[in-house]
C-alpha cells in the first residue's frame, strides 16, 4: 500500500512541471490589497527587477520575463483604486489570459492569511491560481487546502511559506540563481 | 432635628470635597522626566495661539538639533484610554538620546482628553506599573475631548473639508478631525495645530500610538499612508524577522479625518500609525480595572478567542502592558530604521530606547524610573 503511495507521489511530483522564470518581473495586484507591497519591498531586497503596477494590464506586458500577481481582496483597496470587484475580474482575467498566451510565467502568491480569504477575497484567489503556473502561499491563508487543491488539480508546483519574511529567499531561488563563484 | 440635618451637612460637604479635590486632580499633567538629551519643550500652541491657556495646550518635547537628518514627530495619547499610546510616548521622551536628526515627542496630543474618563466605560482614573523600588501611577483618559471643552456634542459630525458624516460623539474625536481648521471646533483646532507643527517643523515621519479592541479588524498593525507605503513594509518585514507579527494597512483614501489620511494629504509627511491589541477597551471584555489595563488579561477574551472572535491571538497569558508597549517600541525602531535606508540623506539616529526582547526581559519599570532622572 505504501509503495502505491509513493508510486503515486513520484508520479505526481513528474507530472508537476517546474516553471521557469525569467526577469523582468511585472508585479501586480490580484485583488487591491496592500499586500503587494510587501512582495515589492522583498524583490527590492532581493535586487529583482521589477515594475509595479496595481492596475496593470495585458499592455504592460510586454518585454516583461514573468508575471507576481498578489492574490486576495480589499474592499477598502478596491474602493482606492476607483474600481469594481466585476472590474477587477475582468482586468485580472484579460492579463492572466495574455500572460498565457505570451508563454509569460506566472507566479501567483497569497501573503494575507485569514485577512485575505473569504467572499470577496476568494473570487480573486480561485481566478488567479486557476491561471498561474505556480502559487506560493503563507501559512495561514491556505488551511482549508483551497490553494493546494487547485495546484494538485491543475498539475502546477505549490509552496508554502511560514511567514512573508521567508518569500524573500523562494523568489531568490526562483528569479535570482546564484552565480557561480570566481576562486 | 439639628443634629440630623448637621450630619447630612457634613456628609455632603465631605462629598463635594472628595470629588472636588478628584477632579482637581484630573485637570493636573501628570510628571514626565525627560532624557538629558532635551533640547527644549515648546507647547502646541506655538503653531496655533487659540490654544495658549487652554486645556488642550500640550507639551512639543524635542530632543536632537536641526543638522541634516530626519525630523521625526510621535504622536501619544491621541486617544487617553488607550494605554500603550502615551507609555510608550513617555518611555521615549525619557530615555532617548539622539545622534542625528530630531525627534518630536507629543505624549498627551488630545491633553483634554486626559482630564476625564469616557462615561459608561468604568476605566479607573489611574493604574501602577511596578518600578524596581515602588511603583508609578499613571492617569487613564478618554477617547474624546473633555466636554467641559467642547459641548454639546452634535446630532451628526459633518468633518470638514470632505463634509463626511460620522456621529456627533466623532466631533470629539482627534482621529477624525484632521486636518483640522483654523475655525473649526476645539478638537478640530488641536488637529489644525499639529498639522501646522508637522508643516512648520518640517516632519519627515509621523509615528502616531494607537490601541484598539483584539476584536477590531485594524490590529497589530501599522497603516501608512501611500508615501509611506515602502517604509512601512520594510518595517513589517523586518518586524516579522524578528518574530512580530504586524499587519501592512493602506490608509483608506475615502475615509476622512485619521491622521495618516490627512497628514498624508495635507503635508509632505510620511505618515504611519500604529495599533495593539488592548481588552480594556474591547466590548467582550469582563470586569474591568487597573489590573485590567496592566495585565492585559480577560477571561471573557480568552474564552472568545477559542470561538474565532479575536483578530489577534489571545490566550491566558493576556497580552499586557508590556507586550503592547513593546511592540509600538519595536514599530518605532523599524519604521526609522527603514526611512533611513530609503532616505539615507535624512537618516536618524538614536540610542537610549529599548528593544522588544529588552523590554520584555527588564519590565516597563526600569525605564520609567523617576529616580534614573534626578
Amino acid at each position: 500500500m505504501i509503495r502505491h503511495w509513493s508510486l503515486a507521489l513520484l508520479l505526481f511530483a513528474a507530472s508537476v512541471q517546474a516553471a521557469d522564470f525569467k526577469t523582468p518581473v511585472l508585479l501586480t495586484s490580484g485583488g487591491q490589497s496592500a499586500d503587494p507591497q510587501m512582495i515589492k519591498t522583498l524583490l527590492t531586497r532581493e535586487n529583482i527587477p521589477f515594475t509595479y503596477e496595481p492596475l496593470a494590464t495585458s499592455a504592460m506586458l510586454a518585454g516583461q520575463g514573468a508575471l507576481i500577481i498578489v492574490l486576495g481582496g480589499s474592499s477598502k483597496g478596491l474602493g482606492a483604486a476607483k474600481v469594481s470587484a466585476e472590474q477587477e475580474t475582468a482586468r485580472i482575467t484579460e492579463l492572466l489570459k495574455s500572460a498565457a498566451e505570451q508563454k509569460i510565467t506566472v507566479l501567483a502568491v497569497h501573503v494575507g492569511g485569514k485577512n485575505r480569504r473569504g467572499a470577496l477575497s476568494d473570487e480573486f484567489n480561485k481566478l488567479g491560481a486557476n491561471m498561474a503556473d505556480e502559487i506560493v502561499v503563507v501559512v495561514g491563508g491556505d488551511d482549508d487546502g483551497l490553494f493546494k487543491g487547485i495546484a494538485e488539480s491543475r498539475k502546477v508546483p505549490y509552496s508554502s511559506a511560514a511567514k512573508i519574511a521567508d518569500l524573500g529567499g523562494i523568489l531568490r531561488a526562483k528569479f535570482a540563481p546564484a552565480q557561480p563563484t570566481q576562486e | 432635628m439639628k443634629l440630623r440635618a448637621a450630619i447630612f451637612a457634613v456628609g455632603v460637604l465631605s462629598l463635594a470635597i472628595y470629588t472636588g479635590l478628584g477632579f482637581r486632580a484630573s485637570q493636573v499633567d501628570e510628571p514626565l522626566y525627560p532624557s538629558p538629551s532635551l533640547s527644549k519643550i515648546v507647547r502646541l500652541s506655538e503653531y496655533d495661539s487659540r490654544l495658549r491657556g487652554t486645556r488642550a495646550d500640550t507639551d512639543v518635547y524635542e530632543f536632537g538639533e536641526p543638522d541634516g537628518g530626519a525630523t521625526i514627530l510621535v504622536l501619544g495619547g491621541t486617544h487617553c484610554d488607550e494605554p500603550a499610546s502615551y507609555i510608550a510616548a513617555y518611555l521615549l521622551l525619557e530615555n532617548i538620546e539622539m545622534e542625528r536628526g530630531r525627534m518630536l515627542i507629543v505624549p498627551r496630543t488630545n491633553r483634554s482628553a486626559m482630564s476625564h474618563k469616557t462615561i459608561g466605560e468604568a476605566h479607573p482614573p489611574t493604574f501602577d506599573i511596578p518600578l524596581p523600588n515602588g511603583v508609578r501611577p499613571f492617569r487613564m483618559g478618554s477617547r474624546y475631548t473633555n466636554p467641559l471643552d467642547q459641548w454639546p456634542d452634535p446630532e451628526v459630525f459633518v468633518h470638514s473639508p470632505s463634509g463626511q458624516e460620522l456621529s456627533g460623539a466623532d466631533s470629539r474625536n482627534l482621529n477624525r478631525s484632521y486636518p483640522g481648521a483654523a475655525n473649526g471646533n476645539f478638537t478640530g483646532q488641536i488637529a489644525f495645530a499639529i498639522t501646522e507643527l508637522v508643516k512648520q517643523e518640517h516632519v519627515d515621519l509621523v509615528i502616531d500610538l494607537h490601541e484598539a479592541s483584539p476584536e477590531y479588524p485594524v490590529i497589530n498593525a501599522i497603516v501608512a499612508h501611500e508615501r509611506a507605503m515602502d517604509c512601512a513594509s520594510m518595517a513589517v518585514l523586518d518586524l516579522q524577522l524578528e518574530g512580530l507579527e504586524f499587519a501592512l494597512e493602506p490608509s483608506p483614501a475615502n475615509f476622512r479625518g485619521l491622521s495618516h489620511r490627512e497628514l498624508g494629504d495635507h503635508t509632505l509627511t510620511h505618515a504611519t500609525l500604529m495599533e495593539s491589541a488592548n481588552v480594556s477597551q474591547g466590548r467582550l471584555r469582563g470586569k474591568t480595572n487597573a489590573d485590567l489595563v496592566v495585565s492585559g488579561l480577560d477571561s471573557m477574551y480568552v474564552r472568545a478567542a477559542k470561538i474565532n472572535m479575536t483578530r489577534v491571538p489571545y490566550d491566558e497569558k493576556g497580552i499586557p502592558l508590556k507586550v503592547r508597549v513593546g511592540r509600538h517600541i519595536a514599530g518605532f525602531h523599524k519604521l526609522i530604521s527603514a526611512f533611513s535606508q530609503l532616505n539615507p540623506d535624512r537618516a536618524a539616529a538614536f540610542t537610549g530606547i529599548p528593544t522588544y526582547d529588552e523590554l520584555q526581559q527588564h519590565d516597563l519599570g526600569i525605564y520609567l524610573d523617576p529616580h534614573d532622572h534626578p
